[in-house]
């Protein structure tokens, strides 16, 4: 029963406004001696802050073994440090060693191919489990988010895709050096305390988010399809049989590489002096030790030469992925990509919206994504699409080849063109509208470009892209032997009813 | 003048989404449990522009079949999938439980009921609801303010009075104390839920102390669920919920978590155990300072920016609460007492009312619920052809 209507409506600030030389002027990027780059632009409208800190590490990190230890290592980095979370660091730095020794006779002896004793591998994993519970003993139990609960924290998370690990949060304003303290003291001193129990709770989130999800389930399929060199085929979480078996020690040694200060951006942004801030971080964050950036990943996915399809066969409904390989973000062709996305499924005048959705009716939902699984490296251009009671993923395969054709073969219209690029206009200034979402894109445009500028040259580099430019990437990237498709298939459960998606 | 220009309202919905578009404006409508909200989002140039398109879909909406169709058919389609994703299925079945299966507050559209929705069914519906008497309107935004109250005025101030919209209807629920089981065989984990209806609402002075109550059991990440089940015990990713208190009308005590398959019983014994707790466990001096800390350090955000402060108002407004309220929220909060919280603890927290639902694929379970609890209710949640009857 409805009841009363509430509308809301917003002006955004108008674009001159916020553009490029007037966001300079407030910001100020200091790069410290140990390689750490900081931006901190000022905002004084409330007495907060947000911050966001990038540090240019993701699974394309990851060789097989350790698929999922660089989103492992972002649930660690919760657990506090020497300081926080310890009664006594140095008895539970001895304990902790005792578990690792415990887990690696454990290990090696579970994954004996030949001539395991299961006896001593009970014996040992109950050896390895004491040896934790004593090293238990010194914790105190989620302390670094009490200390953030109870200093009025918003916003606490972090997270890990492909390219890189993301941690951020809000806080009052006049907290800026319990954050500097806590946010320098995770990287400085990290300590691989819980390690174990929370493994089982990445698992768990493996099991919710991938196995069982369809739409998990799925892409996980895709991305394994269209990938076969390159890591980014691998799920960010991790196989299962590498959350079974990586250690805290493979932890350790995977932030040794890549938590170096030369390989992370912090951006802070809201009611901040730089005058009053920066020497605060400076003092904290340089304390970070000095050291040589990681090696670039070697593999490069090679051209795909035959067109591959992946189904899965199970009760729920139809879901459809398709993907084409193209180049990494720093590509000139970019900005094309991103003008094809929007014009393909960008709103209610996009053309899949107005084919599939409207028109045809076969999908509730069709998108188009420039860059998946990640950007830094070559990746893809996906299509994603919900059929409508009663379609099929075929429908959805014609329908998008049509309007594919249609964008290699006739030109966007100028009024198109147009409405495109004020969209991406608008569209950055709404997200950069929160400090949060400021803080995010200075620090991530800042690591994947070398510099925070780029987020507004982006928009310059999108105001160049011509219809030809559009057709001309079209051509070459849309082929079939390009082509991953991936779709749930459910006609065949309404016969036998098999069971889908397990392990 | 606004009213000067072209009457681009007079376009159809492709010409408008076209119009607003090609502008970067938005123009969208959302419908609630008790509200319905349409907002404009534009930029400041092409305000007068776009405004008239804004009050004309509000007070005269065209209603064109072909949009209805299209809307009944994204409706269906969500019907077709709402059994795929586990955790959705728990949500939606924990309410039908707690609420009961036709109270307007757990209701689901069915492909019966989307298929029986007419044009005039709409229009009607419009006639009733839409009024101004009926709508609170908040405007937020680099603008005069004395130059936008005219254009508003121009725009509204003959718009005719109608007819009040009555008030929600009452709850009437009972509680289903018991265990109820939805059988999911392509999932790894157990969704596990723990309702019971509560009764109290937020004007109620006991609503500060159940506030602090709810951040001890499930607060930021310090709180007892994520603390004990997720860090210690490594049970589960997502943990939370707590007492529930409404504005207008009671709601739902709700506890819930997802474990894998093979520590289901072990994870609901563990989280009946944690809401038992919170009328045996005594609350410790440390965990009502972090509780009241965290809410009331946290109070900067909700008025950090305009926006913010302007949806409070308007909530406030909506459900008929004095326009101090945020501030007298503060003052409560910092009031509570360990004893306050104890009482109500004591009060509106009910083990013995719980309503346990468990969504997942039995066989992989420790044992079987029946086993573990003797009797389980099967929930059958088979989605009605059109024509059936719903259950």
């Amino acid at each position: 029963m409805k009841r009363l209507l509430a509308a809301l409506f917003t002006l955004a600030l108008p674009i001159s406004a916020q553009d490029l030389a007037s966001i300079e002027k407030r910001v100020t990027v200091r790069k410290l001696d140990n390689g750490l780059t900081i931006i901190m632009m000022e905002r004084h409208e409330a007495p907060v802050f947000s911050y966001a800190t990038v540090v240019n590490v993701g699974s394309a990190q990851e060789v097989p073994g350790i698929t999922g230890l660089a989103h492992m290592f972002e649930h660690m980095a919760f657990k506090g440090s020497e300081d926080v979370g310890a009664t006594n660091y140095d008895a539970e730095r001895v304990a902790l060693q005792k578990v690792e020794e415990a887990y690696a006779a454990y290990d090696t002896e579970r994954r004996k191919s030949v001539g395991r004793d299961d006896a001593k591998v009970a014996q040992l994993e109950k050896a390895w489990k004491d040896a934790i519970e004593a090293a238990n003993k010194y914790v105190v139990a989620e302390e670094f988010s009490r200390i953030l609960d109870q200093a009025g924290s918003v916003g606490v998370n972090a997270f890990t895709n492909t390219d890189e690990t993301v941690y951020f949060y809000s806080l009052p304003s006049n907290r800026l050096e319990l954050w500097t303290f806590l946010e320098s003291e995770r990287f400085l001193h990290p300590v691989f305390r819980e390690f174990y129990k929370e493994r089982d709770v990445v698992t768990e989130e493996r099991r919710l988010s991938t196995e069982s999800r369809p739409q998990g389930r799925l892409r996980e399929e895709f991305l394994s399809a269209a990938f076969k060199a390159h890591p980014y085929g691998s799920p960010v979480i991790g196989w299962p049989s590498d959350l079974k078996a990586f250690s805290a020690t493979d932890a350790a040694a995977f932030f040794k590489k890549y938590y170096v200060p030369s390989n992370m951006v912090i951006a802070v942004v809201g009611d901040v002096k730089p005058s009053e801030a920066l020497p605060l971080l400076e003092k904290y964050f340089g304390r970070l030790p000095k050291a040589p950036p990681p090696e670039p990943v070697r593999t490069i996915e090679p051209a795909q030469t035959a067109e591959r399809t992946v189904v899965l066969h199970e009760k729920s409904q139809p879901i459809y992925i398709e993907g084409y390989h193209r180049p990494a973000a720093t590509d000139p062709d970019d900005p094309v990509y991103d003008v094809i996305a929007i014009l393909l499924s960008g709103g209610r005048t996009s053309h899949l919206y107005r084919s599939l959705v409207r028109d045809k009716k076969i999908a509730a939902f069709a998108n188009a994504s420039p860059n998946s699984p990640g950007g830094k490296y070559p990746s893809l251009f996906t299509f994603n699409a919900v059929t409508t009671p009663g379609h099929t993923p075929a429908e959805i395969t014609a329908a998008i080849a049509e309007e594919i054709d249609k964008i290699k073969n006739q030109d966007a219209t100028p009024e198109e063109l147009q409405s495109v690029k004020t969209r991406v206009k608008a569209g950055l200034l709404r997200q950069l509208d929160s400090n949060a979402g400021m803080a995010f894109n200075l620090a991530l445009t800042q690591t994947e470009y070398g510099d925070w500028r780029e987020l507004f040259r982006q928009i310059d580099r999108i105001d160049k892209v011509t219809a030809a430019d559009v057709r001309r990437v079209a051509n070459q990237t849309f082929n079939p032997n390009n082509r991953t498709i991936a779709y749930i298939d459910n006609s065949q459960s309404q016969k036998s009813a098999p069971k889908g998606g397990t392990q | 003048m606004f009213r000067r220009i072209k009457p681009a309202w007079s376009a159809s919905g492709d010409q408008l989404d076209d119009i607003l578009e090609a502008r970067a404006a938005r123009v969208e409508t959302g419908g609630g449990e008790d509200s319905t909200r349409i907002s404009l989002d534009v930029l400041k140039g092409d305000f007068d522009f776009v405004f008239p398109i804004f009050v004309e879909l509000l007070q005269k909406p065209a209603f064109r079949q072909d949009k209805i169709d299209l809307a009944k058919t994204q409706t269906r389609t969500g019907i077709s999938r709402r059994n795929d994703e586990p955790q959705s299925i728990m949500f939606r079945e924990a309410q039908k439980l707690a609420y009961g299966p036709d109270s307007p507050y757990a209701r689901t559209p069915e492909y019966a009921t989307i298929n029986n929705i007419t044009r005039d069914d709409l229009i009607a519906f419009h006639n009733r609801f839409v009024h101004p008497n009926n709508i609170v309107m908040g405007f937020v935004g680099d603008f005069d303010t004395a130059a936008m109250e005219k254009k508003l005025r121009d725009a509204f101030s003959s718009w005719q009075r109608g007819e009040k919209a009555p008030p929600a209807p009452p709850v009437n629920a009972a509680p289903k104390t018991g265990f109820y089981f939805v059988s999911k065989e392509d999932v790894t984990q157990a969704n596990i839920a723990a309702v019971y209806p509560t009764t109290l609402l937020r004007r109620d002075p006991d609503f500060y102390a159940v506030e602090v109550m709810n951040a001890i059991l499930s607060g930021g990440f310090s709180g007892r669920l994520l603390t004990d089940i997720r860090s210690k015990a490594g049970l589960a990713y997502n943990v939370g919920g707590g007492l529930g208190v409404g504005w207008d009308r009671p709601v739902l005590f709700n506890v819930f978590m997802s474990t894998k398959s093979p520590t289901t019983i072990q994870s609901i014994d563990l989280l009946k155990q944690e809401i038992s707790d919170l009328q045996t466990k005594p609350f410790t001096a440390e965990e009502l300072q972090l509780a009241k800390d965290t809410i009331l350090n946290r109070y900067v955000f909700s008025v950090a920016s305009k926006a913010q402060i302007l949806g409070q108002r308007q909530l406030l407004e909506f459900y008929g609460y004095p326009a101090d309220y945020i501030e007298r929220f503060r003052k409560g909060i910092a009031a509570v007492t360990a004893a306050d919280v104890e009482r109500v603890a004591k009060k509106y927290v009910h083990p013995d009312q719980l309503a346990v639902l468990v969504v997942g694929n039995q066989k992989e379970f420790e044992k079987p619920l029946a086993t573990a609890y003797g009797k389980v209710t099967p929930i059958d949640v088979t989605i009605p052809e059109a024509g059936k009857s719903v259950r």
